[in-house]
């Protein structure tokens, strides 16, 4: 997802918001704050490429879970071309750090899309 | 608000800083333990390896030199015992013709203590107590063998280089946070140099070992002079020694016919 994209998104999110009822958005700036994750907080933890740090932070535990697993592979065979292994986990990982900023506002995106549909729903459960 | 909501938002904050965290110990842990185990070995040995011979020459002059002006002083030993002793050495060195290394045999005297030591580039210096203690030819050529089992091992440059890596790679994680790097890199120092001796130890006796039986048919001469040690030395044993016992080591040498 390009840059462009990323910025449209996050307008219409915006739009929506500013159209919801005062209680509503103040719900909604209070969970954004507790939910949106810092792109500069995943960065730092992408320097841990195999570790699957910046995964678990994103909540992608699996994927966070295969990382860990493949660096203490790497670490125990270390001597037998185990380091191969933390090398391509390296090179898969790398580019997410520079498209850090990116990812992490398109999960941003995500969630808060998320949080604004649960609190129209709860809006219109309450209207009814 | 929806209890969805309420659960991703306990998830988000305690969960995955959980993951985070328990994924950063194990990794560091288990890292640092591998770094400092399989690691520092085995670059050790590749970069001592890959050092050009000047270092190797500049490195034994510069430790002899040193020892020369602090801890030894001349050797009062007779020109005919040196000569003999000499002449030993040169036919222990029969076998190591193709080595890199530059044999070579100093006496010294070292507060009148038995003792030999080998340095990087083939310095072997033997001290004027340890050439008498040593009563029988196979007794002197199992210290002899000994010493260059060290340099044929490359065990002192190992343990240079090793230090070395130790201390460049705390330097590079700790930074300057001066009182725990200290701290941790001298107990790192002091591990590694600890352990490594140790295992040098053991390797550079087996090393002796296996000459002595190729010349001698048996090595009871290094059991011999260990237990001649043995008695003159009036240090006690402890886990931070950098020689393991010499019961340790006699009983190794039982092991290996």
């Amino acid at each position: 997802m390009d840059e462009i994209a990323l910025r449209e998104q996050e307008e219409a999110l915006r739009n929506q918001v500013a159209q919801l009822s005062p209680e509503a958005r103040k719900q909604y700036y209070q969970l954004e704050e507790q939910l949106v994750k810092d792109p500069d907080t995943y960065a730092v933890l992408n320097y841990f490429f195999a570790a699957g740090l910046h995964h678990f932070y994103l909540g992608k535990t699996a994927r966070g879970a295969i990382n860990l697993t493949l660096m203490l592979l790497g670490l125990v065979f270390i001597l037998f071309y185990g380091w191969i292994l933390l090398i391509l986990v390296c090179l898969i990982e790398l580019p997410q750090l520079f498209n850090s900023q990116k990812i992490v506002r398109k999960y941003n995106i995500d969630v808060m899309r998320e949080v604004l549909d649960e609190l129209k729903d709860t809006q219109q459960n309450q209207t009814v | 608000m929806s209890s969805k909501i309420h659960s991703r938002i306990k998830q988000s904050k305690q969960t995955h800083w959980l993951w985070i965290i328990a994924a950063t110990v194990v990794v560091v842990l288990f890292s640092g333990y591998q770094f400092y185990t399989k690691g520092v070995p085995y670059f050790a040995e590749e970069i001592s390896a890959s050092l050009p011979k000047p270092i190797y020459q500049v490195i034994d002059e510069s430790s002899l030199n040193e020892l020369d002006n602090s801890e030894f002083s001349e050797s009062k030993l007779s020109e005919i015992k040196q000569q003999e002793t000499r002449a030993l050495f040169v036919s222990l060195l029969g076998t190591n013709a193709s080595s890199e290394r530059e044999f070579k045999l100093e006496f010294r005297q070292w507060k009148d203590k038995a003792n030999a030591m080998a340095l990087a580039n083939g310095s072997i210096v033997i001290t004027d107590n340890m050439v008498e203690l040593a009563s029988t030819q196979q007794e002197l050529s199992a210290v002899l063998l000994h010493e260059i089992g060290h340099v044929e091992h490359n065990h002192v440059m190992e343990s240079l280089v090793s230090s070395s890596i130790v201390f460049v790679s705390l330097s590079v994680v700790l930074g300057d946070i001066s009182a725990l790097s200290d701290l941790m890199m001298q107990g790192a120092m002091l591990g590694i140099n600890q352990n490594y001796s140790q295992q040098a130890e053991l390797e550079a006796d087996l090393y002796a070992h296996e000459k002595l039986m190729a010349l001698y048919g048996n090595s009871d001469a290094m059991i011999s002079i260990f237990e001649k040690l043995a008695k003159e030395s009036d240090e006690q044993h402890s886990w931070l020694s950098t020689h393991p016992s010499f019961e340790q080591r006699i009983e190794q040498l039982k092991q290996n016919p």
